[in-house]
């Protein structure tokens, strides 16, 4: 099949915060976008987390309005469940290949109804509620999610043929096949974003084992007013937890897991959570175990201090191990380094392992030419202080956490200077 | 109190092989994990910070490293990749060097040459009393045998007894140093008279069994540790000091009946003829295999020191058994002279240079910390 053509001003890779206002303050200023990202729906990480610190704003309710501007925008067409093949600078200008995968579901003709979701007889993990849900083989990826097209799993659907009968719009295609474009673009802006530590990346904590030991993000969604359980529950028995452990640097500043740098925001989320915590289990005890709390930026400490003030206890220990018993608790080994500061065995009924801000795989990189990634795999800037969002190569900028562990002020702050680096940067070449 | 802070304090302990240690950020990972620090007795975190901190004395009056036995978790889980075991092995080495006020141990543990020096020069007068006392060519004559050519009681006196002697004194003397710093200088807890006889046939099961190996292998029950093979350094380090420990009794204090066979045969041929022999050899062979093999935290730092340890026993085991044969067949006087001369150039050096200033001192040492700690944890009970 022949490629579609298409030509824009900038090209942005990946709709997560950053993403999404860079491309508004490009559009804003009346250059066109053309923007992709590899998941169904636009929005990023943030989309998926309950509130965000330091104000306690709920996150769909200002995230969902930048996806509803970015959607419908008119100098800003987006591409999601898209994957860039490759992006090349040839003579001044960039060339970018990318492929939309099939949904399995004509795009144009469906009204978003979600029949199809109802009837379909098949059930499988929800990787928007970080597995502890369950969807439909056919599926909008979740409530808010933007498009509102639902996805066939082909790997998983049992070709029934339910949903292409219940459709009121007949836009049910099992033949559906991949689309492929090259776009001209006259400045790029990557930001991709990042990945949370692997929960199995030090085995002494038992992460992706132990029931349950569970990732930030499985916290967020717990704590999401629309989450999987409607409610704090524990994974191994649906028991409402009594006491929650929080286990910081759990996968940052370690070098034996090859991340030895502070992840920044690590710190702040489980401050976050366990707030949170508070306002839903009344009853419960919130404890971080933590080497130092970093709250780095503006009202961040008198987050911090409400925390305190709020009961949460704050316990200076790193966990060196956790053990799994019987009854689905688990037991914490730390060094609590207070008084006497001795060893102590410590038990709670739920974990949340504070792991870190990792760079997303090389993968992501290896087909744009040029593009090096620094020691620990993020985005290599080599003029940080001064330009610090241009990347090797000329008219390529990159933001958000793409570059290094960022929270949300900061990767839109980002995000907004490389808007205007690109802007720039097209002005410059184009007279 | 003030406390006397000594800012170089920490290089000083690197000197002893500690790697590096100053990447430590405190952060107790390692005590957390540490299968032996419990109670009172937390460790190594806070013995980091007390040498990084200059902290002297109290590093010198510490007992904790002495109950460390070095299994490795703290080095292979510590986020900033400080090896904090090999940490405990230098302060093992540095205490070494602190409870000797000669001085010699410290040469020892800080000048690459030293120690061969020291045995080099332990062998020449070995040698010399040899000359002096047998000449350096057998005198056969018809109705000469082993015990008339180089009798017993000649070594006993010449040899053992003296070189004994000298271990002894040298290690009372640091012992009692190494009371005075750990006890006598901790005014925190006073240890009534009374509980240093209650503790002794504790101390000594814990010793001789060395049980404390038994809490390396995590919290696994005994029988699984004992078939993944987690207890196998237990078992080959107790075969080697129950050999080591055998002969040396053997040979210093019980010399005649160590050459002569006839007496309590069977006894004399299990223990010596089997059981210590095989014991040595295939004690130092797996240890020197670990160090080679570098598989485990605890055997991939290797010290001039810890390699001379394992070589020179083994030679003294391999120059034993062949004195051991060369006697019971009869076959050679002239070979049994030349055997008997090499195995007293190894034994002797190794034993007087080795035992009270290197290594071998944690023989005495161990079992001293874990006496001292049982004490202190008994009086605080008392309290
Ligand atoms: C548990 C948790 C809680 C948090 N809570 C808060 C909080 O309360 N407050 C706060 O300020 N910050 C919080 N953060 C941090 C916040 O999530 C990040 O700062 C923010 O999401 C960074 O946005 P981003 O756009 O740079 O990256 P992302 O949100 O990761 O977006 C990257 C986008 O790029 C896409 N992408 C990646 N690779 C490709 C590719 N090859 N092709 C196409 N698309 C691609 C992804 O699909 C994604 O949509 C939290 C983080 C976590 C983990
Ligand atoms: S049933 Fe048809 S129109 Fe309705 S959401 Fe599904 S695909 Fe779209
Ligand atoms: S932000 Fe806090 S938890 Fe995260 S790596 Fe830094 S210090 Fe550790
Ligand atoms: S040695 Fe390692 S584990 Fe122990 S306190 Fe220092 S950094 Fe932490
Ligand atoms: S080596 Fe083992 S016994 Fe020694 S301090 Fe480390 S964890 Fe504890």
């Amino acid at each position: 099949m022949q490629a579609e053509k298409m030509e824009t001003d900038v090209f942005i890779l990946g709709t997560g915060i950053a993403g999404m206002q860079a491309a508004l303050d490009v559009a804003d200023a009346g250059k066109n976008v053309v923007m992709v990202d590899k998941s169904p729906s636009i929005g990023g990480k943030m989309i998926s987390l309950s509130k965000v610190f330091p104000t306690l704003d709920c996150a769909s309710c200002i995230t969902t309005p930048r996806m509803a501007s970015v959607s419908h925008h008119k100098k800003i067409t987006t591409f999601t469940y898209s994957e860039v093949r490759f992006i090349r600078k040839e003579a001044g200008r960039f060339r970018i290949n990318f492929v939309k995968k099939p949904r399995y579901v004509i795009e144009e003709k469906c009204i978003s109804c979600g029949k199809c979701e109802d009837i379909c007889p098949v059930l499988i993990k929800d990787e928007f509620e970080q597995n502890l849900g369950a969807k439909k083989a056919i599926s909008i990826p979740f409530t808010n999610a933007i498009p509102q097209y639902p996805v066939l799993d082909m790997e998983h659907c049992i070709a029934c043929g339910a949903c292409a009968r219940v459709c009121p719009a007949e836009c049910i295609d099992f033949s559906q096949k991949e689309r492929e474009y090259e776009l001209t673009a006259s400045a790029v802006i990557l930001s991709t974003g990042f990945e949370i530590t692997p929960m199995n990346a030090k085995e002494e904590y038992g992460g992706g084992k132990f029931k349950n030991v569970i990732s930030p993000l499985q916290m967020e969604r717990l704590l999401a007013p629309h989450g999987p359980f409607s409610g704090v529950v524990r994974p191994s028995d649906g028991k409402i937890p009594d006491s929650i452990a929080f286990v910081q640097c759990a996968g940052s500043r370690d070098k034996s897991i090859g991340v030895p740098y502070c992840s920044r925001i690590c710190c702040m989320y489980s401050i976050k959570q366990a707030q949170l915590l508070s306002g839903a289990l009344p009853l419960a005890d919130m404890t971080i175990y933590y080497m130092d709390i970093r709250a780095f930026g503006k009202g961040y400490e008198q987050f911090y201090q409400n925390a305190k003030a709020m009961g949460i206890n704050f316990v200076k220990a790193k966990v060196g191990k956790i053990e799994e018993l019987e009854s689905g608790n688990l037991r914490l080994h730390i060094e609590r380094q207070e008084g006497e500061s001795l060893p102590e065995e410590v038990e709670h009924d739920m974990v949340v392992l504070s792991q870190g801000i990792r760079p997303t795989p090389e993968e992501n990189f290896r087909n744009i030419n040029g593009i090096s990634r620094n020691e620990y795999g993020f985005i290599h800037l080599p003029s940080v202080p001064t330009f610090p969002n241009a990347t090797g190569i000329d008219g390529i900028f990159a933001a958000g956490a793409a570059v290094g562990p960022k929270d949300i002020v900061d990767a839109v702050q980002d995000a907004g200077s490389a808007a205007i680096d690109a802007l720039n940067y097209i002005k410059r070449t184009s007279r | 109190m003030a406390i006397k802070v000594n800012p170089g304090l920490i290089e000083e302990i690197k000197k002893y092989g500690a790697f590096d240690i100053s990447a430590c950020f405190n952060c107790g990972n390692c005590t957390a994990v540490c299968p032996l620090s419990k109670e009172k007795m937390s460790f190594p975190r806070k013995i980091i910070r007390h040498g990084q901190l200059g902290m002297a004395t109290s590093v010198q009056s510490s007992l904790e490293p002495w109950l460390c036995y070095y299994c490795g978790e703290c080095s292979d889980t510590c986020p900033r990749q400080a090896e904090p075991g090999e940490y405990m092995m230098s302060l093992r080495r540095y205490l070494i060097a602190k409870y000797d006020f000669t001085g010699i141990s410290k040469l020892f543990y800080t000048n690459k040459y030293a120690e061969f020096i020291a045995i080099f020069i332990v062998q020449l007068i070995v040698l010399a009393g040899w000359y002096l006392l047998f000449g350096l060519v057998p005198n056969i004559g018809v109705n000469t045998t082993a015990a008339t050519l180089l009798p017993p009681y000649i070594i006993h006196w010449y040899f053992d007894v003296p070189m004994a002697a000298i271990l002894t004194i040298f290690i009372i003397a640091f012992a009692f140093n190494m009371y005075y710093k750990t006890m006598l200088c901790d005014k925190s807890v006073k240890v009534p008279l009374k509980l240093y006889f209650t503790n002794l046939w504790r101390t000594a099961f814990e010793s001789a069994s060395q049980w404390r190996f038994s809490d390396c292998a995590g919290s696994k029950t005994f029988y699984s540790k004992l078939l993944k093979g987690d207890y196998n350094y237990w078992i080959m380090h107790f075969i080697l000091m129950t050999s080591y420990v055998s002969l040396f009794v053997g040979i210093v204090f019980f010399l005649d009946w160590f050459q002569n066979v006839e007496k309590y045969r069977l006894l004399h041929v299990v223990l010596y003829d089997y059981y210590a022999n095989i014991g040595l050899i295939a004690g130092t062979g797996y240890f020197a295999f670990l160090r080679i093999k570098k598989n485990f935290s605890r055997s991939k730092f290797s010290h001039v020191s810890d390699w001379m340890f394992v070589i020179l026993l083994f030679l003294t085991a391999i120059t034993g058994i062949s004195l051991h044969f060369a006697r019971v067949d009869n076959y050679s006087l002239q070979a049994f002279f030349y055997i008997y001369l090499i195995h007293m150039l190894v034994a002797i050096p190794m034993l007087v240079v080795e035992v009270p200033f290197s290594k071998w001192s944690h023989l005495v040492y161990r079992p001293m910390a874990l006496y001292f700690d049982n004490l202190k944890k008994s009086a605080r009970k008392l309290k």
